[in-house]
């Protein structure tokens, strides 16, 4: 992948996450801090990898508990922005 | 994808899938986009690696989904912002601990240099600026749950702010995870809440100074 093609897919990125949240009312500012911080758990991929692949125990045991820690955060965060999302409407 | 591993069109397919997922759950605050598009990343990269592993990955999924789902249920709705940073410090020290295997084991991420049989130079510095923005994502969560049930006397506003920063720095850390391991759903995803925790942090703030 060459860099020019990460840049754009950063700066893209950036854009568009700019401008999600700018037209957003007082009263869902939690909600969505709730889903974006569910989503921050996509860095399990780099502890999912570390596990798989890794040789050594040491990677291997930082990758498993990695994956334990982001899981708390995907299933207790989501379980969290589905009952903020009920109350919300 | 990662040096040496075969670009396949149905995975890059998948991850982005993935990312357009995560875009739409930002967007309408929709839940069920946002565990669509961590459930697909996660049978994505599940499929394309090494299954000997597949066991305890599960168990791990497991133990950290229960852990979540058990203290979700326990909490009271009072005490909503203080249990998003208890689970933001637990995402961000995951962040830190991946970056740390990355360092310990650069071959099983296929980012050795061959010349010297390191890590490859801009790797290990988007790695450590990870490593580095996850620390901190830490430490502020352990500080926003810390904070002695003074929810009321920090305000709303400030407390949202708070996570709203912490989210940004959070996605800052998983976009450089991404540069540092060539995985283009992780740059992408991470920028997107890197970028949308930093505006929301704007308009709380500005929110907040307007005169009512």
């Amino acid at each position: 992948m060459t860099l020019l093609a990460i840049l754009s897919i950063l700066i893209l990125a950036c854009i568009v996450g700019y401008r999600a949240f700018r037209s957003a009312a007082p009263g869902m500012h939690m909600p969505l801090i709730t889903v974006a911080n569910a989503i921050c758990s996509v860095v399990i991929i780099g502890a999912l990898v570390a596990t798989a692949e890794a040789s050594s125990p040491v990677a291997r045991y930082l990758g498993l508990g990695g994956i334990v820690l982001a899981s708390v955060n995907i299933f207790g965060g989501f379980a969290l922005a589905r009952r903020l999302g009920r109350g919300g409407e | 994808m990662m040096d040496g591993a075969p670009v396949d069109w149905g995975v890059g397919l998948s991850y982005l899938a993935s990312c357009v997922l995560a875009l739409l759950a930002l967007r309408r605050a929709g839940h069920r986009f946002g565990m669509a598009a961590v459930a697909l990343a996660i049978a994505t990269t599940l499929y394309i690696h090494n299954a000997e592993a597949l066991p305890e990955i599960l168990i791990a999924i497991t133990i950290g989904g229960a852990i979540g789902i058990l203290v979700q249920r326990r909490l009271a709705a009072a005490a909503i912002a203080q249990m998003i940073a208890l689970f933001h410090g637990a995402v961000s020290l995951a962040a830190v601990m991946a970056g740390i295997a990355a360092f310990v084991d650069p071959a099983a991420f296929g980012i050795v240099d061959t010349a010297t049989g390191d890590i490859l130079g801009r790797s290990g510095f988007a790695l450590g600026l990870a490593v580095l923005l996850g620390a901190v994502a830490f430490v502020g969560s352990v500080v926003a749950f810390l904070k002695p049930g003074g929810i009321v006397s920090i305000g709303r506003a400030n407390m949202s702010l708070l996570l709203s920063v912490l989210n940004s720095v959070s996605g800052c850390a998983a976009a450089a995870m991404g540069l540092g391991l060539g995985h283009m759903a992780m740059i992408a995803i991470g920028a997107l809440v890197g970028a949308s925790g930093a505006s929301l942090a704007l308009v709380i703030h500005r929110t907040a100074a307007a005169p009512a």
